[in-house]
């Protein structure tokens, strides 16, 4: 169920979902009660079920925070290029500590100067970080909110390269999605499940890469979009991918600190069709990579789990039209958990859901 | 993921710990899940080691 006054989703089961009808119906809280009070339940869960009703449909604000007004921008005097396609983006920004947090992951599409362009401004003030797009639409992230940072970056890259505005999106999962050509396919877990790396070796057995952690869904159409991001490996996986990958040690690497150390960055290969920027996804995979030999199980199901990894983090749009279509997409779609340690086995049951 | 139950926590307690939850009552269950509010990478991102002043 989806409560547009709060954006928020609910999972009920038939009992819980039949008490949602009657509060629905209800008029009061004692009407409410009264219904209730046929099936013997205690005062407490049928004051629970109520509050909990009675708050989901309570209006509440689901604004990015940390959007601002436009403020007065120091002169920006360094840029950096990317080109993806027919899209040309010129980053502005002040210095190169403060590009350096947001450009590992496109660094592969630097290009030249260009005339028709479209503009990021980037910086480091007293108070946090800055970003200003195309339209004016700014934002500001206490230095402790980098990911927001850099996850509001790859979104506006994501809006430049399909000449998109946040309205056009559904949402952005946080989810690895790779595909064939014709169809996609999302993995889902929550962070060191080992879905990047799976996306790594996935792509380097033949399939596209067709976005990692953020997987963002059109409104219109509920395909997945393509973002040519690098994928971000972590040192403790660079044996399993680095047989893979030529020139592995060169490729660009960022310290984070002492208990993640380093991550390297690799960047997407070229699409079989290279003209085709957004697939249908018909299969959600939760993974689950166990550091223990375990034998490779895939199975249907899963929903409840997905559901809860894909909707608490990611962003998705506060609107009924996009919600009702999200449900709809929710739908057709196949639930599955992948639980593997040996990744030809975990590559092989991936193949499995393409045939 | 929390697991609520009833008996252990007053509803007061269990409304605002609402975003991500899952409620045991007598005979049902129900989760509530909250989107994020702004698209985000995962947290692995470069650090603020290089912010003035940190």
């Amino acid at each position: 169920m989806y409560f547009s006054a709060s954006n928020t989703y609910l999972v009920l089961d038939d009992i819980t979902y039949r008490y949602f009808k009657t509060y629905a119906l209800t008029a009061s809280q004692n009407d409410f009660n009264i219904e209730l009070a046929k099936d013997n339940n205690t005062q407490s869960t049928n004051n629970l079920l109520y509050d909990t009703f009675h708050n989901l449909s309570k209006p509440t604000r689901t604004l990015d925070p940390y959007r601002c007004n436009p403020c007065n921008e120091d002169l920006l005097n360094h840029v950096f290029y990317l080109q993806y396609k027919q899209q040309n983006i010129a980053i502005n920004y002040d210095t190169q500590s403060t590009l350096d947090i947001v450009i590992h992951k496109f660094r592969h599409l630097q290009s030249q100067r260009v005339m028709q362009q479209t503009d990021l401004n980037i910086q480091t003030k007293t108070e946090g970080y800055y970003l200003k797009n195309e339209e004016g639409l700014a934002w500001k992230w206490s230095p402790d909110a980098i990911h927001l940072l850099q996850g509001k970056f790859s979104f506006e890259i994501l809006n430049a390269i399909h000449q998109k505005k946040e309205q056009d999106w559904l949402g952005t999962f946080h989810a690895s999605t790779i595909g064939n050509g014709e169809e996609a396919l999302m993995l889902v877990g929550n962070s060191g499940s080992g879905k990047s790396t799976l996306a790594t070796l996935l792509m380097y057995a033949g399939y596209d890469l067709v976005a990692d952690d953020m997987s963002a869904m059109l409104a219109n159409n509920n395909h997945i979009a393509v973002l040519p991001a690098a994928i971000s490996v972590k040192e403790k996986a660079y044996n399993t991918v680095a047989p893979f990958i030529k020139n592995f040690e060169d490729l660009p690497t960022q310290y984070i600190n002492t208990i993640k150390g380093n991550v390297k960055y690799v960047p997407p290969l070229p699409l079989k069709n290279p003209n085709r920027l957004s697939y249908t996804c018909k299969n959600l995979v939760l993974v689950r990579y166990s550091k223990t030999p375990i034998a490779t199980q895939l199975k249907q199901g899963g929903e409840k789990t997905i559901l809860e990894e894909l909707i608490t983090e990611s962003w998705l749009a506060h609107n009924e039209v996009d919600a009702q279509s999200f449900l709809d997409w929710l739908g057709t779609v196949n639930f599955y958990e992948l639980n593997y340690h040996y990744n030809k086995e975990a590559i092989a049951a991936i193949d499995s859901l393409f045939k | 993921m929390k697991k609520v139950n009833n008996n252990q926590i007053t509803r007061k307690e269990a409304l605002q710990k609402m975003g991500k939850y899952a409620a045991a009552t007598a005979i049902g269950t129900f989760v509530i899940l909250n989107p994020q509010k702004a698209q985000a990478q995962s947290a692995e991102g470069a650090g603020a080691a290089g912010f003035p002043g940190t």
